[in-house]
């Protein structure tokens, strides 16, 4: 099978899953909650109000009219809207998307800098002290509570030492830079504001150590583990054969084809991280989408959570599917099993 | 993989001393975790099933005269905001958080047996179909999917429950479907269908016993994860309701104090770290048990497929 055709096949699969994500989440605000109407309008409106929304929104209508409906807004980008603020859900969300984006961008930084170097020194000196680092690293991060892990870095580094700040994007009364991408950290360098800049980063470090670290041990894991596995195979026992220097051996032959597997990895642990970033803007009142869909929670704004949820899986997704795609461009064999 | 199993046989390969080295460094070494792993799940298990009989206090009782005590020979753990005693409160809440967390697994692993065995014997149409369904469910982030069933659900203990065993359904039909597909060519299936067992008798004799040792490995390290998504929904909000203890929320109505009574959500949080803990030591090691190449994973020779 050509590579056009493995694409071809893929993104099929992948309208498929996304119809399938919008049919989800449709029929769970829709059919489970019993009362979408009664919801909108309250729980003290009377009969005849419920009975008007129910018109409105053409909740009488049947149920695949209703997701038709839906469909069709959702493609022009209608998210509907929010209950609690009022406002659009899909500006609610874009305007909150830039906070979340630089929290995970920053965590996945992180947990490659630190993951790929520990899992690599991990593979290379096996059962070391390094290696035995790295796996605890691993462990611990699979089974912390990444929530209750925010809360302890918060009292030790913001309460106790009063080393870092302890919530928010910048300091209270600072003045966010211009915005252009809505990333702090580049906006700031873009208007030559390093102040503003290192206020930004400043606020930045808590969480995002947090929510990375929960990571560094499953991304040390899976570069340890393919790079060992590559390190078994003939062409390094060759290189070796040939006196061709360790180091060369590791870095140059090796590292290389082990990385491939590990990308999945990373593509992977970003739908957690974008999950985590749920629990970890909750904890440090980081104003992005997760601390918005929190609140909507709380206020039971189903147009609020429905509109995150089909966001979040779809932008999930699109990233495991260019993953995929990378993957296949990197590694001729996986084009050939198709 | 035949070619790298013959490589790895020989007994000139470099590889292979290296491996056989680190296999017998792994057997040492891995047993010791699997032990750490079943203390920190039996204690914490042991102290909830016991809690009414272990517990100082009755873990409800209220008492404003002694709110927010730092931890004493009467109050081990301290008190909470409204003169609880924290001890108490975590002993009764690990039966809410590990009984989810185990609840969870037992509910998915069902889900999946059933449907996993029907699909993969079935095939056709129907497989086809329930695949689908199942990469559905996996293309949305765990948490946020749970999260939006269990809004739907309407909060509670019992809907983050059923919530969270909805998202890992997906995991064990795939494990389920797989094992089915390749027991099914086996001869004592083929001589069970020549002799015309039916179809039941042949999923509930031979195709689901089978299939089970993996399913339980799974259950296992998925019982550390499951109880952290649930913990973190009562976390979020969307877990038990009030006074009920459970650790996640009582994390929660805890944080707004830790800077001045660092007992109060240290504790419960502790409780989950350290239970999540050894959920994932004893999986881990079953794990490698079970399945030689997962060994050579522990031994950090991954076959992970593409």
């Amino acid at each position: 099978m050509g590579l056009g055709q493995v694409i071809a096949r893929r993104l099929a699969l992948m309208v498929l899953v996304l119809l399938g994500v919008t049919l989800l989440t449709f029929l769970i605000s829709h059919a489970i909650p019993g009362d979408p109407a009664r919801l909108l309008a309250g729980q003290r409106a009377s009969d005849e109000v419920v009975a008007q929304i129910r018109r409105n929104y053409g909740l009488d209508q049947p149920l695949y009219v209703q997701y038709i409906r839906y469909m069709s807004g959702l493609l022009r980008g209608d998210l509907g809207r929010s209950i609690r603020t009022g406002r659009p859900v899909g500006e609610d969300l874009a305007r909150f998307f830039p906070a979340t984006l630089e929290l995970v961008g920053t965590a996945m930084f992180l947990a490659v800098l630190i993951g790929v170097p520990l899992g690599v020194a991990s593979a290379a000196r096996n059962n070391s002290w390094v290696d035995h680092l790295s796996r605890s690293v691993s462990v611990a991060g699979v089974s912390m509570p990444l929530f209750w892990l925010g809360i302890v870095a918060l009292a030790l580094f913001y309460g106790r030492l009063g080393w870092l700040p302890g919530s928010g994007r910048l300091s209270p009364f600072a003045i966010a830079p211009p915005t252009v991408t809505g990333l702090y950290l580049i906006d700031a360098a873009l208007a030559g504001d390093w102040a503003t800049w290192r206020d930004a980063a400043v606020h930045l470090i808590l969480p995002a150590s947090c929510l990375a670290f929960v990571h560094v041990g499953i991304v040390a894991r899976q570069v340890r583990g393919s790079l060992l596995e590559v390190l078994h195979q003939d062409y390094i026992r060759t290189a070796h054969a040939y006196g061709v220097p360790p180091r060369r051996v590791l870095y140059r032959y090796a590292l290389r084809n082990a990385l491939v597997p590990a990308l999945t990895v990373v593509g992977l642990a970003l739908g957690d991280l974008l999950a985590g970033a749920v629990v970890t803007e909750t904890v440090f009142a980081w104003p992005g989408m997760g601390s918005y869909v929190v609140d909507s929670i709380t206020s039971l704004d189903f147009p609020a959570i429905m509109g995150f949820t089909v966001v979040v899986s779809v932008g999930y997704s699109v990233i495991n599917l260019m993953v995929d795609l990378i993957t296949l461009r990197l590694d001729p064999r996986i084009r050939a099993m198709g | 993989m035949p070619v790298d199993v013959l490589t790895q046989r020989d007994p000139d390969s470099l590889a292979d001393r290296e491996g056989a080295g680190r296999g017998r460094a792994a057997r040492r070494r891995r047993p010791v975790m699997a032990w750490i792993g079943f203390v920190l799940v039996i204690v914490p298990v042991l102290a909830s099933v016991f809690a009414p009989w272990l517990a100082t206090h009755d873990p409800n009782q209220v008492n404003l005269a002694r709110r927010l005590q730092p931890p004493s020979a009467e109050h081990w753990f301290g008190t909470d905001e409204v003169g609880r005693d924290l001890f108490s409160r975590v002993l009764d809440g690990g039966r809410r958080s590990i009984g989810a967390g185990v609840s969870v697994v037992l509910l998915a692993a069902s889900a999946g047996i059933v449907l996993g065995g029907i699909s993969g014997w079935v095939g056709g149409k129907l497989d086809l179909v329930l695949m689908r369904v199942m990469d559905i469910i996996l293309a949305f982030p765990a948490l946020v999917l749970a999260m939006a069933l269990a809004a739907a659900l309407g909060p509670g203990l019992m809907s983050s429950v059923l919530a969270v065993a909805f998202v890992r359904v997906p995991v064990y039909v795939r494990l389920v479907r797989a094992q089915v597909l390749s027991l099914r060519e086996r001869e004592y299936v083929t001589a069970a269908v020549a002799a015309g067992a039916p179809t039941w008798y042949i999923l509930w004799r031979h195709l689901i016993p089978n299939s089970l040792p993996p399913v339980v490995v799974q259950a296992t390290l998925d019982a550390g994860n499951a109880m952290l998504l649930t913990a973190t929904m009562s976390f979020l909000g969307l877990g038990v309701r009030a006074p009920a203890a459970e650790w996640g929320a009582m994390v929660n109505s805890g944080r707004v104090y830790l800077l001045d009574q660092w007992w109060y959500p240290t504790f419960p949080g502790a409780a989950i770290l350290m239970t999540a803990m050894g959920f994932n030591l004893i999986g881990d090691y079953w794990r490698d048990r079970l399945d030689p190449r997962h060994a050579a994973t522990a031994r950090g020779q991954s076959r992970t497929k593409q």
